[in-house]
């Protein structure tokens, strides 16, 4: 069993002017795992998509509440949790196929396919009308005892 | 601001960009660069990265709008100075396949002179990094540097220019 060493939750508008506010106070709560620049830059990007996709699609309609949790684990790992409350996604498996997007030419169609290869593990939970849950997962190899512990 | 223009009789524009490019600031970005494209109509925009320090697939949102603006009224698009740490996202975007991503290094290596010219630079860097202790030693290095750099940024522009229109 592994121990959590650190948590935290965040709620936050869904403003789009909120996108670089969650994936900085995220990069700064997962910074006690001592990561790299290229792990810190990789979860702020998975960050960034997931909560994009939060406010472009999943509170298409008007303005929402966008949860975050973050859980720091003694092996190095870092669980972070984006959920909405939003329209949810009728089909999972379309909407992770790169390429795939409902925003227009403006948007990649890449979200998903980004949060996949930045991230260890990811896991995207919905029901139409409840809202999405996405779970990001990554390790940070330890080099050194962190600022924790 | 977060995004700098200048532009030419040659019908070449130049779009600085600074910052993070995510969706709400590509959003402006967006913005501000179409106003000025539809405006002048240039036959080749560059669009400059060097200044970014981060980017989410909105960056390649953007880029990808850029190309099609550019090919609607006939011109082209070129992504210039892509900082490294962008070169992740740019790969997984499958847009190499374009041809439109240059940078100063390539353009060195194209060209015999202008490495030359880049290790020219790198000595100067190096000189930088001794005189540390001695203040106004690193001042007037620095200052060295600035004219070297600018010097050599005009002549990168100048054999640039010169590359896409032969």
């Amino acid at each position: 069993m592994v121990n959590v060493i650190n948590e935290m939750n965040l709620n936050f508008l869904s403003r789009s002017c909120n996108e670089s506010f969650a994936r900085a106070t995220i990069a700064a709560f997962v910074s006690q795992l001592d990561p790299t620049i290229d792990e810190l830059s990789d979860i702020k990007t998975a960050i960034s998509e997931a909560v994009t996709n939060a406010t472009v699609h999943a509170y298409k309609s008007g303005i929402g509440v966008i949860y975050i949790s973050a859980k720091l684990y003694e092996n190095g790992r870092a669980v972070i949790k984006i959920r909405d409350k939003g329209c949810g996604i009728e089909n999972v498996e379309q909407a992770m196929e790169p390429l795939f997007t409902t925003g227009g030419s403006e948007r990649s169609g890449l979200g998903f396919a980004v949060m996949q290869s930045f991230m260890d593990r990811i896991k995207v939970a919905s029901k139409v009308g409840k809202g999405t849950t996405v779970t990001l997962e990554k390790y940070i190899i330890r080099r050194s005892v962190g600022n924790v512990r | 601001m977060a995004v700098g223009i200048s532009s030419n009789d040659d019908g070449v524009m130049t779009v600085f960009l600074e910052g993070d490019i995510d969706h709400h600031t590509a959003k402006e970005m967006r913005e501000v660069i179409d106003l000025n494209v539809n405006k002048s109509t240039p036959k080749l925009l560059n669009v400059d990265f060097k200044k970014i320090q981060f980017m989410d697939s909105s960056g390649i949102g953007l880029i990808m709008g850029r190309y099609k603006l550019m090919n609607s009224i006939g011109g082209k698009l070129k992504v210039i100075n892509v900082p490294k740490n962008l070169e992740k996202m740019v790969k997984i975007s499958g847009l190499m396949m374009l041809n439109i991503f240059e940078d100063e290094k390539e353009k060195a290596q194209e060209n015999p002179q202008e490495e030359r010219n880049s290790k020219m630079y790198e000595k100067v860097n190096k000189s930088k990094d001794e005189s540390k202790n001695e203040n106004n030693e690193k001042n007037n290095e620095e200052n060295k540097m600035e004219k070297i750099k600018k010097k050599e940024m005009k002549k990168f522009k100048i054999s640039g220019q010169k590359q896409r229109f032969d």
